[in-house]
């Protein structure tokens, strides 16, 4: 029962400090909305960089060319053997000649079918190979590249097509992205972090003669911690529920600009509204980080 | 009689070799009423520090109300001090609470129920005249005023130790005597008083002990008041 009411009064004592302090309550949430604009930001980027380079790249493809003779049975293990072999590789699909033929009648000019017999337009049946660029790991390139080199020995495989410097290039930019995205992220973050910290600083040392009366009159270090705990909670929610907001609305101006600059054809949705429970949760787990560590030296030096 | 406070030998040294108190041995019983006065660096201020646990003492032994203060561990330090009731000459109120929520906040820390908190506070306002106060915040009283509200939270509980630490240092005499008035009615109901104090006038006022300190130790030991040897 006496923990019941404590509880009670815990969170009754954060919601009032939320009110009795209304200044500092709203440097609080604004520093955390801030920072979690920020940090929201980022995730985005981070969240769909390797999806917009790897669409960027065209999709890297390989085509292996198979023998005209070649059986479904074979067609059908050589599939299996890269599957198998090559997590990298994100879809493998057959065609027949005739797709083929069609594929390269479509590369023809419109004069040249006219007067051409569409028997003698080349045709192959093949493999196309899709790979995952963002699967690709630096270990593994170039053992890869040299294993579809060596596809062309085997039997039944006439030619493999494909431009390796496409695929290192490609996983360069990946890398270099990802290995940008995480410094930056790091950077972001302990700033935001710092931001929230030394905020929270600042406000408790605002409130340094509160704490000091609550000592006095004989409060544990816990009684004063935890309302702190559960204020600095509070804002971040309501920190993440702004920041969720305010980075939907810039996103939305955003893709309108594109389409009425018709810069974008395709419907994008950059920030589904799942994602506002992932901004409202990281608020609440920065509030309670920044106020915790906020406190932390200021109760640890106080008697 | 059975000693409430028990200074024996004690010595508090500061970093730099500051010596705030020097071998000051003091016993004060269940009860009584007692000033501690002397000059500006006497030591007076460092006492109070000591019986509130804010400092420990470099040699000697420091009781209050049976509890070793050397001794005593961090977590147990808001236990002693619930029994202890702390007046200050800036009054020490949170300006972001009303006089209500000042007071409540010593029973808040003992997690007593609102509804038991609610009449104690209500009481306590009337008994010391406050009772029209309730919703007012303290920049809003004056000096006489805020200084009766530091006194309501330092009863509200009826701790068994009361301590003021210059409480008339910013009221004029009048309103001093007043504050020293509702000391004596804590002592009167049972409460151990330590008053520091610079104030000749109002140890004059009254009949009690008094310790004089001086450079960190102790000078003298008398009763005070128009009757007194």
């Amino acid at each position: 029962m006496k923990n019941l009411r404590r509880a009670g009064y815990f969170l009754k004592g954060a919601v009032l400090n939320l009110t009795r302090h209304p200044l500092y309550s709203s440097v609080g949430i604004l520093t955390l909305c801030v920072s979690l604009i920020l940090v929201g930001f980022l995730g985005l980027f981070m969240w769909k960089a390797d999806q917009v380079i790897e669409e960027m790249s065209g999709g890297l493809k390989l085509t292996v060319y198979l023998e005209a003779e070649i059986t479904p049975g074979a067609v059908e293990e050589l599939t299996r053997v890269i599957l198998d072999s090559w997590p990298e590789v994100d879809d493998v699909t057959f065609h027949t000649h005739e797709e083929d033929r069609a594929r390269n009648r479509n590369l023809l000019p419109r004069e040249l079918l006219e007067e051409l017999d569409p028997s003698l337009i080349p045709a192959q049946p093949f493999l196309e190979v899709q790979l995952a660029i963002s699967r690709v790991t630096e270990a593994r390139i170039d053992k890869m590249i040299e294993w579809f080199r060596s596809l062309a020995q085997v039997q039944g495989v006439d030619e493999v097509l494909f431009g390796a410097d496409k695929i290192s290039v490609a996983y360069s930019l990946i890398q270099g992205a990802r290995n940008l995205g995480v410094f930056i992220a790091a950077v972001i973050v302990l700033a935001a972090l710092f931001f929230v910290v030394t905020t929270t600083r600042l406000i408790v040392e605002g409130r340094r003669k509160e704490i000091q009366v609550l000592l006095l009159v004989g409060a544990t270090k816990n009684f004063v911690r935890i309302p702190h705990y559960i204020e600095g909670v509070l804002q971040g929610l309501m920190a993440g529920a702004l920041a969720f907001i305010v980075v939907w609305l810039l996103q939305h101006q955003l893709l309108s600009n594109l389409r009425a600059e018709a810069l974008l054809q395709v419907p994008v949705n950059l920030l589904p509204t799942g994602m506002g429970v992932w901004f409202i949760l990281g608020g609440g787990v920065l509030g309670l980080l920044g106020s915790a560590l906020g406190i932390a030296r200021y109760l640890r030096l106080s008697q | 009689m059975v000693a409430m406070i028990t200074f024996a030998d004690v010595t508090k040294r500061y970093p730099g070799g500051i010596i705030a108190l020097d071998g000051v041995s003091v016993d004060i019983q269940e009860g009584e009423f007692v000033f501690v006065t002397g000059p500006s660096g006497a030591g007076k201020t460092t006492l109070i520090r000591l019986l509130l646990a804010q400092e420990k003492p470099s040699s000697g032994q420091v009781l209050v109300a049976r509890r070793n203060v050397r001794a005593l561990r961090e977590s147990s330090i808001p236990f002693l001090r619930r029994n202890i009731g702390v007046v200050f000459q800036d009054f020490r109120l949170i300006d972001s609470r009303t006089v209500f929520e000042n007071i409540a906040v010593t029973l808040e820390v003992l997690g007593l129920p609102q509804k038991t908190i609610r009449t104690r506070v209500t009481h306590i306002m009337d008994l010391l005249g406050l009772g029209h106060l309730m919703k007012s915040y303290p920049p809003m009283l004056s000096g006489g005023e805020q200084q009766r509200v530091a006194i309501a939270r330092a009863v509200v509980n009826d701790p068994p130790l009361i301590v003021a630490d210059e409480p008339t240092g910013n009221l004029d005499p009048a309103l001093s005597v007043e504050v020293m008035d509702l000391l004596k009615e804590a002592n009167g109901r049972g409460a151990t008083v330590i008053v520091a104090t610079h104030s000749r006038e109002l140890m004059e006022r009254y009949r009690t002990r008094c310790i004089y300190l001086e450079r960190g130790q102790k000078v003298d030991e008398r009763m005070t008041g128009g009757d007194a040897e």
